[in-house]
């Protein structure tokens, strides 16, 4: 299997020798657990990202081949299965949101540390409150780095829906963060830290 | 700071790899692929719908409805009566289909001593097997004492690497089994699902063969002879004297049979190393053998679309079964082989066979491609 073939490639290949699909898994198992562990607690996002790719293995017939990369249609699976265990996710977020604030990452300096802990507990609330199909939209964008197109792809609606449950979802957290519109410049057609933009 | 920038690091600690979690996964992941290629294949039965107007259109188009519909519906010309009358359509797209043959650049696929050809085949016959005994024809199981078999489509893929000087290599694949009933595909699971030979993973190997893989479902063995590629160096490249070539090879056997005929030379054409001279002086004798139909609407097993020459022997011969009618698909644009069918057409004629009605298909092959390689464990490129 060649280093540098597509995931359509490699995916098509599959369907004649199922061991081809490896690539798919060494390339993207390590993305689609660190977006599931951000989600469930670890035995749950364990098992879903196991899961994902068994199911993307069976249904790899279906795959788009006209699209090349195969991270839209893993997490969407992958967010197709976590809802499963929304309900643990939402008891998971309320447990974080009553717990004592403490910085769990460093972020831009000691100011944003402060922010970032002071904030940790609300953000856990106001993620716990959002509907399930806008922090969809929000973790998919985030924390999977996809783009606002591929976030379309891998939940199969429209752009223009993921555009208003995005915008949705953001006034929702600053409502909840008491934060001021546009902080930052961060947001829909901005680069964010890691340098991917988030472009549809 | 924004609720974006916050939300990335938001658990951020928890995104790190996970090595034992990966491997895990990658261990379930790797267990469906053996599935995939073994216990996964697919089982269904038969599908009934399409093969119904299967049946319909080929009874159709058995042999002599077909000429004399084609004769009196089409206007199609008979070039001349007598032993040797042919619709003029199908002698003259198998000329055509000859001049095509002829024009391919290069000698054919001559590999050096050190090289091998490879060739691919997907096949589906319908089969009947006694589990760790043997497996037959459907209605092959003839024995004193009652025997548990069971009967259905096999659809395998085979790889062969050949060599007239050195050791092959052939790898069969099941990818399918197919019943003709739900109430056989039931009677079979309730068995434990047992496999045909060679597909159930216990055949041991012959002594000239050297075990690659031998799995449920997979059976990849290197073989010490054979299987080898034609040698036609010294066949001639003029469509009467390759027929009369043939006619006397086979005079020890009796009165020469059409149908046989009609066998030996699509096996020529059927070996990877056919130049093209010979290529179309086979097209050519083939368009001089009386009896011969045509189909313009064929498929082949995995639905390429081709023209599908037939022929139906009324008696047995070596090559050709009573009651079987035979279609030989190709491309009639490149004159490319697509793959061979044997159809029952009357079921009379194979009274053993219970249950089947005439139209059933009961072997079908696709030849999906071949090259030279330098090894039995290298495939061409695409």
């Amino acid at each position: 299997m060649s280093a540098s073939q597509s995931d359509s490639s490699a995916i098509a290949a599959s369907l004649l020798d199922p061991g081809a699909f490896g690539a798919i898994f060494e390339r993207h198992y390590d993305a689609v657990h660190g977006y599931l562990r951000r989600r469930l607690d670890d035995a749950r996002a364990d098992e879903i990202a196991s899961q994902t790719f068994l199911v993307a293995f069976d249904g790899r017939s279906r795959f788009d081949r006209s699209r090349g990369d195969a991270r839209p249609w893993l997490f969407g699976i992958a967010t197709n299965l976590a809802h499963n265990h929304r309900r643990h996710e939402l008891v998971e977020l309320r447990a974080m949101a009553a717990m004592r604030p403490e910085a769990e990452a460093a972020v831009d300096g000691v100011e944003a540390r402060v922010d970032a802990e002071r904030l940790r507990g609300p953000l856990a609330r106001a993620l716990a409150d959002l509907p399930t199909e806008e922090a969809d939209v929000l973790c998919l964008l985030v924390w999977a780095e996809l783009s606002q197109g591929e976030v379309a792809d891998a939940l199969a609606i429209p752009l223009g829906t993921v555009k208003s449950r995005l915008s949705r979802a953001r006034g929702r957290l600053r409502d909840a963060l008491g934060l001021q519109p546009d902080a930052d410049s961060v947001g829909d057609n901005a680069t964010s830290a890691g340098g991917r933009r988030w472009t549809s | 700071m924004d609720e974006l920038t916050l939300m990335r690091s938001f658990r951020a600690e928890r995104a790190r790899p996970n090595p034992t979690a990966r491997a895990l996964a990658r261990r379930a992941l790797e267990a469906r692929f053996e599935a995939a290629t073994t216990a996964g294949f697919l089982v269904q039965d038969a599908p009934k719908v399409r093969h119904q107007t299967v049946i319909q259109r080929r009874r159709l188009l058995s042999f002599a409805a077909a000429t004399a519909l084609a004769a009196v519906l089409a206007g199609v010309l008979v070039f001349s009566s007598g032993p040797t009358a042919q619709p003029a359509a199908a002698a003259e797209v198998l000329r055509q289909t000859a001049t095509i043959a002829a024009a391919e650049s290069g000698p054919g696929l001559f590999p050096d001593p050190h090289q091998l050809i490879f060739r691919k085949t997907v096949r589906q016959e319908l089969e009947e097997w006694v589990p760790g005994k043997y497996t037959a024809s459907y209605g092959g199981v003839i024995t004193t004492k009652p025997v548990t078999s069971y009967g259905g489509y096999v659809r395998s893929t085979e790889e062969a690497w050949m060599s007239t000087k050195r050791r092959g290599r052939q790898r069969i694949v099941l990818d399918k089994l197919s019943f003709l009933s739900a109430a056989e595909r039931q009677r079979w699971k309730a068995a434990g699902a047992p496999l045909p030979i060679p597909f159930d993973g216990e055949a041991a190997p012959s002594p000239e063969e050297h075990v690659i893989e031998i799995r449920r479902g997979v059976r990849d063995v290197e073989v010490l002879d054979g299987p080898g590629y034609g040698r036609f160096a010294k066949l001639p490249t003029a469509p009467r004297a390759l027929r009369h070539t043939l006619e006397r090879k086979q005079a020890g056997e009796g009165k020469v049979d059409d149908g046989q005929v009609i066998a030996e030379l699509w096996d020529i054409l059927e070996k990877a190393n056919t130049s093209p001279a010979l290529r179309a002086a086979v097209f050519n004798a083939l368009a001089e053998e009386p009896r011969i139909g045509l189909d313009r609407t064929a498929e082949d097993l995995v639905d390429r679309p081709g023209y599908a020459l037939s022929y139906a022997s009324d008696k047995a011969s070596l090559y050709q079964q009573g009651g079987i009618r035979t279609e030989y698909i190709f491309d009639p644009e490149t004159s490319a082989i697509l793959g061979k069918r044997e159809i029952l057409v009357d079921p009379s004629e194979r009274p053993w066979v219970k249950g089947i009605p005439a139209g059933t298909v009961l072997r079908d092959a696709a030849y999906l491609g071949s090259g030279i390689v330098d090894s039995i464990h290298q495939r061409p490129r695409r």
